[in-house]
């Protein structure tokens, strides 16, 4: 059973694209990746290799307190430079040079079925081998499967996808089916979780079958959950809800009403982790979007530059084109293409003008209460800018709960005023934290 | 080596088409089949009573733009909508300066006084029909379906009562189903045309315009109110079906309610204002002295809006259902339990000198308190001289009296505005509810000279009773006629009362020239009565 969300949008897909293209090697390797010390939420790693040093794929090369950084391609460091970020500033980051050699790292093949091994032993191979959420938020897995042991009944595998463009999840549940299920097993056991659920949008019909008569074949105990196609379904608090029917508290995450959620690209490098000893090198990243030639599912290094990306699919059609990583929803404009990919880097779209939508100048509200019946957060967008017009009275803000706003976008997506409410939420959300600080 | 940095800016990169301008146009294409079809049962005139309704819409939005060096606005189609909508709810046989006043009013004064689009708190339209209304006749008089009054002349329009009207005093308006689901009947010219109006209704709701909650209540709710309390003798169905498609209620509810900025927000406040809408609608209905309740239902909850988007918040998202309002009433109980009944104190007594500084502040207000009230009193007192309240009194004492000797049955006896030749006055007799009878004043010559007489007559032409109000007649002469006895010899009589013989009232002996002259008053009076009704008696219209 689903059960039915507040608010949300339905948006066009538009992943004609890329949908039924496999998943593929760029015909050219990258001459060179940078790997950000900072790709997961949390304190940045501190680098283990110099300039100069030769390493292989799947050594580790950065290590801190979360998740490892392991080298994605072989070659010779040429430094740890400032480069900048996806998320934003510039970040610390390994450059290698590829000597396109894909020599392996001799790391130890774990011995044995994985089933044998204890939770421990799971979540230390989860943090070995650097895997973290894969969907966009970069939590370590690792951290997230330490705190949920014990607490949680259900494992949920968010494959509801709903950002348009983007098929990378939808790819690997077509191609990966047996692995994917395998990683939510692992995860299972890991987390200590009696049921395991996978929650696939209704868009993808195909997926759901062909997860359906795996699970029948290789007997994984687990349900396949059709959600509904509507944005903002593939955030932690929507699925929860969609799923289970419970809602995570404001201040809350979803160990706290039984569940957690993982990705399935987390789940594919789990089970490449624990099967394989593979540690987190590779993933699938989407480049989709109007201004691409060739629409594409890479399987690339990570660190692998937007320019490179973009030109493993054929270039652009128009220089002018709005390049992002992530969807375009939630996505962040990138100016500067030498960004490199990250681990939570799901996709990287270029928006031609058309497809983005005319956005007019801003103009007065005209009350008709959009904003209202989409936010899934069930809040008020239309208040919360009424109250900035008069002066941001932080005590009235408070009362309008905008911290629990998560920035989806539906409601600036909706207004016919072409006000920009993601950020009044956000501006209001700043102000209540100020006044916070200062009580 | 340097970087830019890469910036954050707005995000989600995609947006919607719907625009302002876009949505008012699907409002208007959705009003546009009712208009046509309003068109094609009154005629041409309808379309150019809209277009000069929305013209002077756009033309006062543009000049009030142009005068306040605003933004000009009109591009956004609102003021189109609101021209159009107003043109809508007018009857066919509306003057052309009708439109004009109320668009000009609902944009100017209800619309852009408050602010402009979205934060007017009356529906603008609605207003400007509600100011409209103020002028007789004008809002009251219908034309018939398919009449078709001229461009220019309306007088070959014929008025005709509307579903609603015969709804009104409780009787099933006589058209078929068919007839009032297409408009077959008299009324405004865009509300007549149900079905046309549900179909754009449908068009709204596909294109996502309006939400299903406003006029899904609002309709509803008017269906079970008037299916739980039908007229009496109805059957129930019908009844439900010829009130839903009567009136206004489906532009109304389809297109005025849910106008954006004077409906709530928030789902749950949507909902309320829906069904407090239907609920009004029937009880004004029911009990209204207007036929329609409609319009003035939506005005009154317009005015209701802040409060139920207040009711209606949303429930934050992760806290379970009526936990924040369980917590409430909690927070709110506790606060009566502490209220405590505690005795003011008392102020601190001054005394000694201190006293005597007060004393020309305590002296200032009293003698303003006294001055005002002796100036009300003074008042008072001259308006009661003026119009002589004791007179007043005297003249309700005397025709109190009049009333008993001349028509003991009645309750009341008010003047008519009926005239005749010989009559001084006519009056009216009622008890709760009925007309008993006339009583007629009328002068005739006496013994001594002119007596005035007054003779009540009720419906049947029978004498209730007699009065003699003036006379002077000789005490010992006349006055032997003018006892009450022998008053009340007349009363039955009816037709020409004769002196001798059959239907004769035998003259008092000492005062037969008085006898007579009664006779001959009190025949006179017949006589007027009975011709109340034919026509001969000259109807006054004027002030009584």
């Amino acid at each position: 059973m689903v059960h039915s969300i507040f608010g949300g949008i339905h948006l066009e897909g538009r992943k004609e694209g890329s949908r039924r293209k496999p998943l593929s090697v760029p015909d050219v390797q990258p001459k060179q990746v940078a790997l950000p010390l900072r790709m997961h939420a949390g304190e940045p790693c501190a680098p283990l290799v110099k300039a100069g040093d030769v390493v292989a794929v799947g050594q580790p090369v950065a290590r801190g307190e979360g998740p490892v950084i392991h080298a994605s391609v072989s070659g010779r460091v040429v430094g740890v430079e400032a480069r900048p970020h996806p998320w934003g500033d510039a970040c610390p980051a390994i450059v290698i040079e590829n000597d396109e050699k894909d020599t392996p790292w001799q790391n130890e093949v774990p011995d044995g079925d994985w089933r044998e091994r204890s939770e421990s032993d799971l979540i230390e191979c989860i943090a070995q081998c650097g895997v973290v959420g894969m969907g966009g938020a970069a939590y370590p897995t690792a951290d997230k499967l330490r705190a949920a042991r014990g607490r949680v009944e259900t494992v949920i595998l968010n494959a509801a996808e709903s950002e348009p463009y983007i098929t990378a999840d939808h790819r690997l549940l077509l191609e990966r089916s047996e692995a994917v299920l395998t990683g939510l097993t692992i995860l299972q056991k890991a987390a200590g979780a009696k049921h395991g659920v996978v929650a696939v949008e209704g868009n993808k019909l195909n997926a759901i079958e062909g997860l359906e008569k795996t699970a029948q074949r290789t007997n994984v105990a687990c349900r396949v959950c059709g959600v509904p196609t509507r944005y903002p379904l593939g955030s932690e608090k929507q699925v929860v809800k969609a799923v289970t029917g419970r809602e995570i508290p404001s201040e809350g995450v979803a160990i706290d009403v039984g569940c957690v959620v993982f990705n399935v690209a987390t789940a594919y490098a789990v089970y490449q982790a624990v099967v394989e000893g593979r540690p987190l090198t590779h993933r699938v990243i989407t480049v989709g979007g109007g201004a691409v030639v060739r629409p594409r599912n890479l399987w690339v290094p990570i660190g692998t530059s937007v320019a490179d990306l973009i030109r493993a699919a054929g270039g652009l059609r128009e220089r002018q084109a709005k390049v992002l990583t992530g969807g375009p929803m939630t996505g962040t404009t990138q100016t500067d293409w030498n960004v490199p990919a990250l681990k939570s880097t799901n996709g990287v779209i270029c928006l031609l003008d058309w497809e983005r939508g005319e956005r007019k100048p801003e103009s007065d509200c005209i009350r008709c209460g959009r904003c209202v019946a989409v936010c899934p957060m069930h809040l008020m967008p239309i208040l919360v800018a009424k109250e900035l017009k008069l002066g941001g009275d932080p005590v009235e803000l408070a009362r309008l709960h905008t911290e629990d706003c998560m920035a989806c976008g539906c409601c600036s997506y909706v207004c016919p005023a072409h006000i920009p409410l993601v950020e009044r939420m956000a501006q209001a959300k700043n102000i209540v934290q100020q006044e916070e600080r200062e009580v | 080596m340097s970087y830019r940095h890469t910036k954050h800016p707005v995000s989600p990169n995609l947006k919607d088409r719907a625009g302002v301008d876009t949505i008012m146009l699907d409002v208007l294409v959705a009003l546009t089949p009712a208009l046509l079809m309003g068109t094609y049962l009154f005629g041409l005139r309808v379309l150019l009573l809209a277009a000069v309704s929305v013209m002077s819409c756009m033309a006062a939005e543009m000049l009030y733009c142009r005068l306040t060096k605003r933004p000009n606005t009109v591009s956004d189609l609102s003021a189109c909508v609101t021209g159009l909508l107003l043109a809508m709810s007018l009857p066919v046989t509306a003057p052309y300066w009708a439109p004009v006043l109320g668009g000009a009013f609902a944009i100017v004064v209800v619309k852009q006084f408050y602010g402009g689009l979205g934060k007017n708190f009356m529906n603008p339209a609605l207003a400007g029909r509600m100011l409209l209304l103020s002028f007789p006749g004008m809002m009251t008089s219908w034309t018939d379906a398919l009449v078709r009054p001229g461009l220019l002349n309306t007088a070959d329009a014929v008025s005709t009562a509307t579903p609603m009207a015969y709804l009104h005093v409780g009787k099933l308006p006589p058209y078929t189903p068919e007839q009032m689901l297409l408009g077959q009947h008299g009324g405004a010219m865009g509300e007549v045309a149900g079905a046309m109006l549900l179909l754009g209704g449908v068009y709204l709701l596909c294109r996502r315009v309006i939400s299903w909650r406003i006029p899904v209540l609002f309709i509803g709710t008017v269906a079970l109110l008037t299916g739980l309390f039908p007229a009496q003798g109805q059957p129930v169905m019908e009844w439900v079906g010829y009130n839903l498609f009567s009136g206004g209620l489906l532009l109304g509810a389809i297109f005025m309610a849910t106008d954006y900025a004077t409906s709530p927000v928030t789902p749950r406040g949507q909902m309320l204002f829906g069904v407090c809408c239907g609920g009004l609608t029937f009880v004004l209905r029911t009990f209204g002295s207007y036929p329609d309740g409609v319009g003035f239902s939506i005005l009154t909850m317009n005015c209701c809006v802040w409060l139920l988007d207040r009711i209606g918040l949303p429930r934050r998202f992760g806290i379970p259902p009526l936990t924040e309002s369980r917590l409430w009433l909690r927070k709110q109980l506790a606060r009566l339990a502490r209220l405590k009944p505690v005795l003011p104190k008392p102020s601190e007594k001054v005394t000694g000198e201190k006293m005597l500084d007060r004393l020309p502040q305590i002296a200032k207000r009293t003698a303003a308190v006294c001055a005002t009230l002796a100036v009300a009193v003074a008042g008072v007192w001259l308006v009661h001289g003026l119009t002589g309240q004791a007179v007043m009194e005297q003249e309700n004492r005397k025709m109190q009296q009049l009333l008993e000797r001349v028509m003991p049955q009645a309750q009341v006896l008010t003047e008519t505005p009926y005239l005749a030749e010989d009559a001084l006055s006519i009056l009216a007799g009622y008890n709760e509810s009925e007309l008993i009878g006339h009583a007629v004043e009328v002068e005739v010559q006496g013994f001594g000279g002119m007596m005035t007489l007054v003779v009540g007559v009720d419906v049947n032409g029978e004498v209730t009773g007699i009065s003699v109000t003036a006379n002077s007649e000789h005490a010992v002469i006349g006055g032997a006629a003018l006892e009450q006895s022998f008053l009340d010899r007349y009363i039955g009589m009816s037709g020409t009362i004769r002196d001798t013989g059959w239907n004769s009232v035998d003259a008092v002996s000492g005062a037969t020239d008085t006898s007579r002259a009664i006779t001959a008053g009190v025949n006179k009076a017949l006589y007027i009565i009975s011709r109340l009704d034919s026509g001969d008696v000259e109807f006054v219209d004027g002030d009584v």
